[in-house]
């Protein structure tokens, strides 16, 4: 699904970034993503969601933490499970899957920049 | 008498050879002295021809010095360090005017307007993505 290069791509982005499978969906772990200037946390875990049964989105990037910008957000999915921990997102529609996937976390980070 | 004048001549004739000898001493000290300046001024002239063939092969790769790598949607492209609009960026990487251009500092990816100038060093990293994304209520 996903090509060593452009794992390799999104490791230059977030060193320890893995793929993480969980049921039928499949997701990107990024350790400490660093977040753009303004944001608060500076660097926070995040999760990359590729694949999903749900039909809500097509992709969404789940943060450990709610994360606060400039920008007002509607962090409309809050302490959602998956992989035994707790996520947060804000609602960030229209990212298809059928791009990069460092595409897809600068595309969904673009709404906190 | 005679016996002093033997031991005379026998002293004049040893001062003599020592003489000689000293001599030939310095005479072989001046031919080894000349030898070595002759091998010197060799030296010499061969470390010049070194330096100009070096500065000859320094000369002939210097464009090559001169270009610096930058990576653009993970493909590495040389380019002369300086400063670069973002658009000419685009147009080497031959990415559409309409995505947007960021580049990864510090690894934090920070969007380039596309009227900006980016000075490059060498070593930068850019990447492109489609502007899509857009806040909603669901």
């Amino acid at each position: 699904m996903y090509s060593a290069e452009e794992l390799s791509e999104i490791n230059q982005l977030c060193a320890g970034a893995k793929l993480m499978p969980e049921g039928d969906s499949v997701y990107i772990f990024l350790p400490a993503l660093k977040l753009p200037k303004g944001c608060i946390p500076t660097e926070v875990d995040a999760l990359l969601r590729l694949k999903s049964p749900l039909v809500d989105y097509p992709t969404r990037l789940f943060f450990a933490a709610i994360v606060a910008s400039k920008n007002k957000l509607n962090w409309n999915s809050l302490n959602i499970v998956i992989l035994q921990r707790n996520w947060f997102a804000y609602s960030w529609k229209n990212v298809a899957a059928d791009r990069r996937p460092i595409e897809l976390v600068a595309e969904h980070l673009r709404a906190l920049a | 008498m005679l016996t002093h004048t033997i031991t005379t001549n026998r002293r004049f004739v040893g001062r003599r050879d020592n003489t000689m000898s000293e001599e030939k001493i310095e005479q072989e000290i001046h031919e080894i002295q000349e030898k070595i300046s002759k091998d010197e001024r060799e030296i010499e002239q061969l470390e010049r021809e070194e330096e100009r063939l070096l500065e000859r092969e320094h000369g002939h790769h210097e464009p090559h010095h001169e270009d610096v790598k930058i990576t653009i949607d993970n493909k590495v492209y040389e380019v002369k360090p300086g400063e670069y609009k973002v658009t000419a960026l685009k147009e080497l990487a031959g990415i559409p005017a309409a995505k947007e251009l960021e580049e990864l500092i510090k690894g934090v990816l920070t969007p380039l307007a596309d009227d900006a100038t980016i000075k490059i060093c060498g070593g930068e990293v850019f990447m492109s993505h489609a502007r899509r994304g857009g806040s909603s209520n669901v």
